[in-house]
């Protein structure tokens, strides 16, 4: 029988106060710079390069100052216009894998509506996706050309020692620490995604739990089979 | 330095400076304890590990000789608690060393100067608050079973103390399980504000509010606790650390619930308990219909069967826990019947006592 642990990590919030800049500094600056009136901005990067970190953190900063915000992950919601009904009341809204919506007339036309809505109400929209608004081809032209004008930034995957930092804050929120040899020799040798690494770590914090022990080189070895 | 004391005025004090000051130092001074008497006739004596401070006053000393000097802790407790009930001592210096004489006994300690003795710094409370001896009695003792034991994950070698205005609290979680314990006395205009106490310096704490009924004033700063109770007062450094969001464990009326006698089900454990695993004594408990069937085996294909009634309308479930776990909460909790509640067979179980509002338990279970 294995002895079960309580669900203490199941979900850290993501906010700027745990993210890791990296190259990312002036587009953190443009997140938390107030704007008069409407504002477009486009995130675009490949996956776990932290848009969706952002994104949450941005509204979770904007909750702080009183603002009221929607999130929407459009690739895990229902693909019904009806969804995004009333969002343009919101202070700010972010769309959050915007690609999974485009092409089909009926969403685009809803996506219009959310946007022509928050010009009107002079509020944010806060756009994520894989790619550039320039790359993606759109159902309804207008959409097209207005979220091609909004402001575009990349957002830049960490290097080798902002994943460290990563890695190391997250740990030292649970407990742990990863000492520098330790990293080195886990960098070595896996995939270096920030998602495969966090995955690592998941399983590395259970096993820790699990035999009361710390991160080491041995632990590595033996929980990720190196 | 010269004075004369009853045995029973410095006994208690003695005792729980002793609990203070380890017994093995590699600074020979931090096995004293630092005695001070002013020919006011107040004496105060204090010992420390570093971590944390105890002192206490005594009055109406007849005091000869005022003076300060530091000589070993335990060897004064040893002395004090083997002299007879209604002793009187006399304690006076005599060069670099100590001398007491009772009766017909005399002792001669080694003594180091209280320059070099090291005094706890005060930092200023940001939250205060008054209890009973008896509240804060129950807030260390129904969940301090489950801090834990030299974690790697440090801040859980201690009790997590929170005062909001709402409530005074008191929680500790090894990561298996979790003890929980409210007081509706909140302070009133408190920010919330947590500090985990070390584990220690709970059990030392503990014994401080034993004895009489009384009051007890805490004091908690950013990184320090301060407890004066009467002629006491312990300080201790907080564990510097964030504690786990316990919160988010604790399972919010899970739907699945049974009930059952606290003590038949403790004794039937006690006794399933035999034929368990020593290294992991886990119990399988079998719920059928309104009978509990608790099923130990040990690696000699040994089995013990034990059958509790218990009040529970499902289906049929199979639960594997630590045993220990559920004797430690049973031992815990008021009530003479306990609830078990949990969302679904198999996560986390909510353990409470029925009718017994301040404490809850939270007990992950084994994987069958």
């Amino acid at each position: 029988m294995n002895q079960q642990l309580l669900p203490f990590t199941a979900q850290e919030g993501r906010t700027f106060a745990n993210y890791v800049v990296g190259g990312n500094g002036d587009l953190v600056d443009r997140l938390v710079r107030p704007d008069d009136g409407f504002a477009a901005l486009w995130l675009w990067g490949p996956p776990a390069s932290g848009k969706s970190h952002l994104a949450h953190a941005a509204c979770h900063w904007q909750v702080g100052r009183g603002a009221k915000v929607a999130y929407v992950p459009l690739a895990s919601t229902p693909e019904d216009p009806e969804v995004l009904h009333g969002l343009a009341g919101y202070d700010l809204v972010a769309l959050d894998d915007l690609q999974h919506w485009l092409g089909r007339l009926e969403l685009e036309r809803a996506l219009m509506g959310l946007y022509q809505g928050l010009v009107a109400r002079g509020h944010r929209l806060l756009v994520v996706a894989q790619r550039p608004a320039a790359a993606l081809g759109f159902a309804l032209d207008d959409l097209g050309s207005r979220l091609r004008a909004a402001s575009s930034w990349e957002v830049r995957e960490l290097d080798d020692a902002g994943k460290g930092l990563v890695l190391a804050d997250r740990a030292r929120r649970r407990g742990l620490e990863v000492p520098p040899p330790v990293l080195d020799f886990w960098f070595a040798r896996r995939e270096r995604t920030l998602s495969r690494l966090l995955d690592d770590f998941e399983r590395l914090d259970r096993a820790a739990w699990n035999e009361q022990r710390r991160l080491t080189v041995p632990l590595l070895k033996k929980v990720l089979d190196l | 330095m010269k004075f004369t004391i009853d045995r029973e005025a410095l006994l208690r004090p003695l005792q729980l400076i002793a609990g203070v000051v380890e017994r093995r130092q590699t600074m020979p001074i931090l096995s004293n304890a630092c005695v001070r008497v002013s020919e006011d006739g107040g004496l105060t004596i204090a010992g420390t590990d570093l971590s944390m401070e105890l002192v206490a006053h005594v009055d109406s000393v007849d005091v000869a000789v005022g003076g300060e000097i530091t000589t070993s802790a335990h060897k004064l407790a040893d002395i004090w608690r083997s002299l007879p009930e209604g002793a009187k001592i006399s304690f006076e210096t005599d060069g670099e060393q100590a001398v007491m004489r009772s009766g017909r006994s005399r002792f001669t300690l080694a003594t180091l100067p209280v320059n070099d003795y090291p005094s706890g710094d005060q930092a200023a409370g940001t939250v205060e608050f008054t209890l009973t001896t008896e509240d804060a009695c129950e807030l260390i003792d129904r969940v301090s079973f489950a801090m834990a034991q030299q974690d790697v994950r440090y801040f859980l070698n201690g009790m997590l103390l929170e005062v909001t205005s709402e409530h005074v609290r008191s929680v500790s979680t090894d990561g298996h399980r979790l003890a929980q314990c409210t007081l509706d006395k909140g302070v009133e205009g408190a920010q919330r504000h947590q500090a985990i106490v070390p584990r220690k310096t709970v059990v030392e704490l503990r014994r401080l509010l034993d004895g009489e009924e009384g009051e007890a004033q805490f004091s908690l700063s950013e990184n320090q606790i301060r407890v004066a109770r009467g002629a006491f007062s312990l300080t201790g450094k907080l564990i510097d650390g964030r504690f786990p969001d316990y919160e988010r464990v604790i399972p919010r009326d899970p739907p699945l619930s049974l009930s059952g006698d606290k003590n038949t089900l403790n004794q039937a454990l006690q006794r399933a308990r035999i034929l368990t695993n020593e290294k992991f004594p886990g119990v399988k408990l079998m719920i059928e219909g309104e009978q509990m069937t608790i099923v130990a085996n040990n690696p000699e294909q040994e089995e013990a069967r034990e059958e509790v009634p218990v009040a529970y309308e499902g289906d049929n479930m199979q639960l594997g826990f630590n045993v220990g776990y559920l004797q430690d909460v049973l031992r815990a909790v008021g009530s003479e019947t306990i609830r078990i509640s949990m969302a679904e067979p198999g996560s986390s179980a909510l353990m409470e006592g029925e009718g017994d509002e301040s404490a809850l338990y939270v007990v992950m279970p084994m994987k069958i």
